[in-house]
């Protein structure tokens, strides 16, 4: 209940009053993460619990008109109550808070995160609002996200839901390494490429799906095909290296040039129903070739072209390595790393082993 | 006990999962291969060593000795390196 001396006003009364001679000061009693997430410009973030007590040193002159604004409206009619109670003698609570203030489309803004970094644009706000909301993102990983590297090795069946999720969050460069051109057998499952470019390279299809996805992704197109020659210079220009490529002699080459260059990997790979995922950390142990000393004889590994694979089930894979690939970046939650997982599509069963590091590992077991 | 079975190997077994049984891994191993003759030269190589694309784990644990002691409880994996992407 508000009390009798306060009076709550709607945004668009407060909008206006902002904007007429003598406008109120705007206090934000929120907690410091929804505040950060998107606020009204020039207001005075002062958490609930320490109104009362911080108050008084910030607003001196009882005087002065205050409008309280919290997320809905509860915390800033109690606040503004207690404002009364303080001697404040004109005191508006926000109806429907920073919710109806947003609905009624009114201006708003990121603040600037606390550690210097830029502010997000207003257009970056409203995109990655669902990002900002959570408390393992809000603005300063946000924006840890637009400045990462991603290195997508292939935009075939992996490569191309994972680039689509790591564009539509916001990873600032996308590099895509594949040389192949976009094959109508591709699209059963391939979701980064159309219809109308068959015949087209695959990383200029991808960049021209991930820029009308997202123009905050800048993608380099990397028509090429990842060798020993090129792949020190490629990788060593990225955070995460998330490996979708079709073939284990990439696989191989991967993992080895990423345990040089310090990179962690997010691997998966496919066989019809069946796919496997797993993350080999910075510095690897465990590696890939701890895991798999060498490879499959052919006949042993066919490709999806040979086997047939399920049109979905790389989607899968290559969604929860974008998940990995975010997580890595973003520093939250447990990796992959040291487990390998496997899903069969068939029972919808997921499974998980653990990995032990090799000693005798040529590739990181005398590291 | 069960045994899960890698994709490529689903061509011998038909099913994900089947059940085998041995007092050690590689008891288990002969028993799949009487119930699907070939499976188990897929797995191991003449010297009895498990092939390096592929990796067995016994409750979550990989295990390369075939003398490994197995118990009714336990649940094997067998893993193979894939490469489609």
């Amino acid at each position: 209940m508000v009390a009798d001396l306060v009076r709550e006003i709607d945004a668009a009364e407060l909008a206006a009053r902002l904007g007429a001679p003598a406008p109120p000061v705007v206090v934000d009693v929120r907690n410091p993460d929804e505040h950060a997430a998107g606020a009204l410009a020039g207001a005075m973030l002062v958490p609930l619990p320490d109104l009362a007590g911080r108050i008084g040193s910030l607003l001196a002159d009882r005087a002065t008109p205050v409008a309280v604004i919290c997320a809905g409206g509860v915390r800033s009619a109690r606040a503004a109550e207690q404002l009364a109670g303080l001697g404040y003698t004109r005191v508006w609570s926000v109806r429907g808070g920073f919710t109806a203030w947003q609905k009624a489309g009114l201006p708003w803004i990121v603040p600037a995160p606390a550690d210097g970094t830029a502010p997000l644009r207003a257009d970056q706000a409203e995109r990655y609002a669902r990002h900002l909301r959570l408390p393992e993102v809000g603005p300063a990983r946000q924006r840890r996200l637009l400045d990462a590297r991603i290195l997508c090795i292939g935009a075939g069946g992996l490569g191309s839901p994972a680039a689509l999720y790591l564009a539509a969050a916001g990873v600032g460069t996308l590099g895509i390494v594949d040389d192949d051109r976009v094959e109508l057998s591709n699209l059963q499952r391939q979701v980064l490429h159309a219809t109308g470019r068959v015949g087209d390279a695959k990383v200029t299809s991808a960049a021209t799906t991930i820029a009308a996805l997202n123009p905050d992704v800048k993608v380099v197109q990397l028509d090429q095909r990842l060798v020993d020659a090129n792949a020190s210079a490629i990788l060593g220009d990225y955070d995460v290296i998330v490996d979708g490529s079709d073939n284990v002699a990439t696989r191989y080459l991967v993992n080895d040039v990423a345990l040089a260059l310090g990179k962690p990997v997010v691997h998966a790979a496919i066989h019809r129903f069946e796919g496997q995922l797993t993350v080999f950390p910075a510095g690897g142990r465990p590696c890939y070739r701890c895991l798999f000393p060498e490879p499959p004889p052919p006949e042993a590994s066919p490709s999806c072209a040979e086997a047939g694979v399920l049109g979905v089930l790389p989607g899968v894979l290559g969604i929860l390595q974008a998940t990995e690939a975010l997580k890595l970046i973003l520093g939250i939650g447990v990796p992959l790393a040291g487990r390998l997982l496997t899903y069969d599509a068939l029972s919808l069963t997921f499974s998980e082993v653990r990995l032990q590091p090799d000693a005798g590992c040529p590739a990181c077991g005398r590291q | 006990m069960k045994v899960l079975i890698p994709s490529p190997l689903l061509s011998y077994t038909r099913v994900r999962e089947v059940q085998a049984e041995g007092a050690t891994l590689g008891g288990l191993l002969a028993d799949l291969d009487r119930q699907y003759p070939g499976i188990r030269f897929r797995m191991v190589d003449e010297q009895d060593s498990i092939r390096p694309h592929m990796r067995i784990f016994v409750n979550g644990d990989q295990v390369m000795d075939l003398r490994h002691p197995l118990g009714a409880g336990d649940a094997v994996q067998i893993i193979q390196a894939l490469s489609g992407g």
